[in-house]
């Protein structure tokens, strides 16, 4: 792989990311209303005073000067951006958006990929052995588990998933990453209780997003058994073991790489509703919480983070796909 | 006397399709001699390549083998076990494909093809005991061995990979060659430089072949024996010499005179009247029948049997005195 390759990649991913920052910027302050109106009116009938006066101090609360013009706080965004500096939450001025993330996104990037390696690696095994065996036992069985699994919403699944071993077996614990009584570090209890803690929400993805993975898995290595290069191999005695591992899986796997990578960045974001049954303190709760308090700093910065992981994912994708087809190594 | 390297015997392979059985082979005997090169010629759909694929048990799935034998050194390979059959394959009989150009798994580099290969049929070889081999082999064809073993099938221009395909069918020394329409696809130049390689090959080693092809002038240059194929049976085969002679079948005569020749004007070829029949649904008796200008009732009604009509020169049309007295041909 060439430099000029990777620096064309590279560029190519930081103009995404600028053209990214400018329209959460402009999407977040066109959404309509205002956010502190709701609340100064409140305020305003508790105190007993004028809406103008209770304006006033709830803006000040907010750590939000909403008579800022428009274009003075976008360049004070991009300055703080290039300093590396997300802003404070607004509702929250204590809490910087990079604190936030920073407690965030790593137990959502830890849970995310785990259940993606598990129901990609799931996945494909299935697939490829669906398409094998055309017909048969295992074919119906699994036939039915992805329609089962395809029509039910994922949050349903994790709803079902903490009646049963949380509140009614008690296995798993009711909410957060890690219990209290560890100390967060690469130790062994550490670890465990993180897992302790993940398995839930890792068994709702993988339970899930697999049945997708064996579907696609299937289509691809039908198509890849159909190809002219598998019955060549199959006249020259090559035994069947190794047709389906070096000419049908591997060839198979190849357009699957692509949609795995996509699925990575969207996965960072996506996962509101089996974070919030799990209450497990990812970015997809603090993404909707941000939404629902209207905290447009803190909103923005999580998205950009979320578009920033898509981005990096997609380069890998390309990076990683240039090792695994021949064909796609020049530039 | 010369003896048959392969002798397939009332050989029926029916393919089932939505509106109906279609019968690709139809009963065929048929024998390729040792030492010789034969030419199986047909039109598209004929079922040339699925009665060549007989031979290496690899008809395609969707396609069944109703009846017949296909004998090699005594043992009718239709009844080899998995294991037998695949060290059969390549090893006595090797094929090189109509679809030359799309033979290779695009993952893998012509070196790992066949050490792959070499590998499976003699599992206690070492890969650098084997390289000098390769590269000979690859030397006979006019190839580079320094740069081809190296490449991915996508950087192999169409004449290469072609040439690279036959080298890859000489790779275990078989006794017997199939060549399924071998220059498909490829440029008159390039077409008979292949020729040259086969020619120089067949001289070297002897090698046995099966030509399938429906160019009548590669025939005669190439060919010792010809069969012609019409709508899954065989209607006329022999010695080439007599076959181009005293041709007994109407259509044999018809595909063997309408070749375009550089000495006679095209405006003087008579193009063969009708379209190829509708497998699934066959006419009665002789399938030609429709396109035939000597048809009469008989014809209609029975299907003609191959009748010895020389000394190594078989046909079957029920007409064939009245037909070459008609076209001044001398029995």
């Amino acid at each position: 792989m060439s430099i000029k390759y990777l620096a064309k990649r590279l560029g190519n991913a930081l103009l995404t990311l600028i053209a990214v920052t400018f329209v959460i910027f402009c999407v977040l302050r066109m959404m309509p209303g205002d956010i502190l109106e709701p609340k100064a009116r409140e305020e305003a009938g508790r105190m007993g005073i004028t809406y103008e006066e209770a304006y006033d101090i709830v803006a000040s609360r907010y750590n939000y000067n909403p008579h800022e013009p428009i274009l003075q706080q976008f360049t004070r965004y991009v300055k703080c951006l290039l300093r590396g500096e997300l802003g404070t939450s607004m509702t929250n001025p204590k809490n910087t958006v990079v604190s936030i993330l920073s407690v965030a996104l790593p137990w959502t990037i830890f849970v995310v990929s785990i259940s993606l390696v598990l129901s990609f690696v799931i996945g494909v095994q299935l697939g490829a052995v669906m398409a094998i065996k055309k017909k048969g036992f295992i074919n119906n069985i699994i036939t039915f588990y992805v329609t089962i699994v395809s029509t039910v919403p994922n949050y349903i699944v994790a709803i079902l998933l903490s009646i049963v071993f949380v509140y009614q077996l008690g296995w798993f614990p009711k909410s957060g990453v890690y219990s209290i009584d560890v100390t967060p570090g690469f130790n062994l209890p550490f670890l465990l209780s993180a897992l302790h803690h993940a398995v839930l929400p890792i068994f709702t993805y993988v339970i899930t997003s697999t049945g997708g993975w064996i579907l696609n898995m299937k289509g691809s290595s039908i198509h890849t058994l159909g190809s002219d290069y598998v019955f060549a191999a199959r006249a020259r005695g090559l035994p069947d073991s190794i047709i389906m591992r070096r000419y049908m899986k591997r060839n198979a796997m190849i357009p699957l790489v692509t949609t795995l990578a996509m699925c990575f960045g969207g996965m960072i974001g996506g996962a509101t509703l089996i974070e919030g049954q799990f209450q497990y303190l990812g970015m997809g709760s603090y993404l909707a919480k941000a939404q629902g308090e209207r905290d447009y700093i803190l909103y923005q910065g999580l998205l950009l983070c979320v578009s920033f992981s898509v981005i990096v994912a997609n380069l890998i994708a390309d990076l990683l796909y240039s090792k695994l087809d021949p064909r796609i190594r020049l530039e | 006397m010369t003896n048959n390297i392969v002798e397939v015997r009332d050989m029926t392979v029916e393919f089932r399709k939505p509106r109906g059985a279609l019968l690709a082979v139809n009963h065929v005997d048929f024998d390729v001699r040792e030492g010789c090169v034969t030419a199986l010629v047909g039109e598209s759909g004929s079922g040339k390549s699925t009665l060549a694929f007989t031979m290496l048990n690899i008809v395609n799935t969707t396609g069944r083998i109703l009846s017949g034998e296909v004998l090699y050194g005594g043992r009718n390979i239709l009844e080899l076990s998995t294991e037998e059959l695949n060290a059969y394959k390549w090893k006595e009989v090797s094929m090189i494909f109509q679809s030359a150009q799309s033979a290779l798994n695009p993952l893998m580099t012509i070196q790992e093809h066949f050490w792959e290969t070499y590998h499976v049929h003699e599992p206690h070889a070492k890969e650098e005991d084997v390289i000098p081999r390769f590269r000979q082999l690859l030397e006979d064809v006019r190839l580079d061995p320094d740069r081809v073993l190296k490449l991915y099938p996508h950087e192999l221009s169409g004449g290469m990979k072609q040439r690279v395909m036959i080298a890859f069918a000489m790779l275990l020394e078989p006794k017997f060659l199939i060549l399924d329409e071998p220059t498909t696809a490829l440029d008159v130049i390039t077409q008979d430089y292949i020729f040259s390689i086969l020619d120089r090959i067949h001289q070297e080693t002897g090698v046995s072949m099966l030509l399938l092809t429906h160019d009548i002038g590669v025939v005669a240059k190439v060919a010792d024996r010809i069969a012609v194929m019409y709508a899954g049976r065989i209607v006329e085969m022999g010695d080439i010499f007599e076959v181009f002679r005293s041709t007994a079948h109407p259509y044999a005569h018809a595909l063997i005179t309408t070749a375009p020749s550089l000495l006679d004007r095209d405006e003087d070829k008579e193009p063969i009247p009708g379209t190829p029949p509708d497998l699934i649904d066959l006419p009665a008796g002789c399938a030609f029948h429709p396109r035939c200008p000597y048809a009469t009732e008989l014809c209609r009604r029975e299907v003609p049997v191959l009748r010895t009509v020389g000394e190594d020169h078989q046909a079957a049309c029920h007409h064939m005195e009245t037909f070459r007295k008609e076209a001044g041909i001398h029995g």
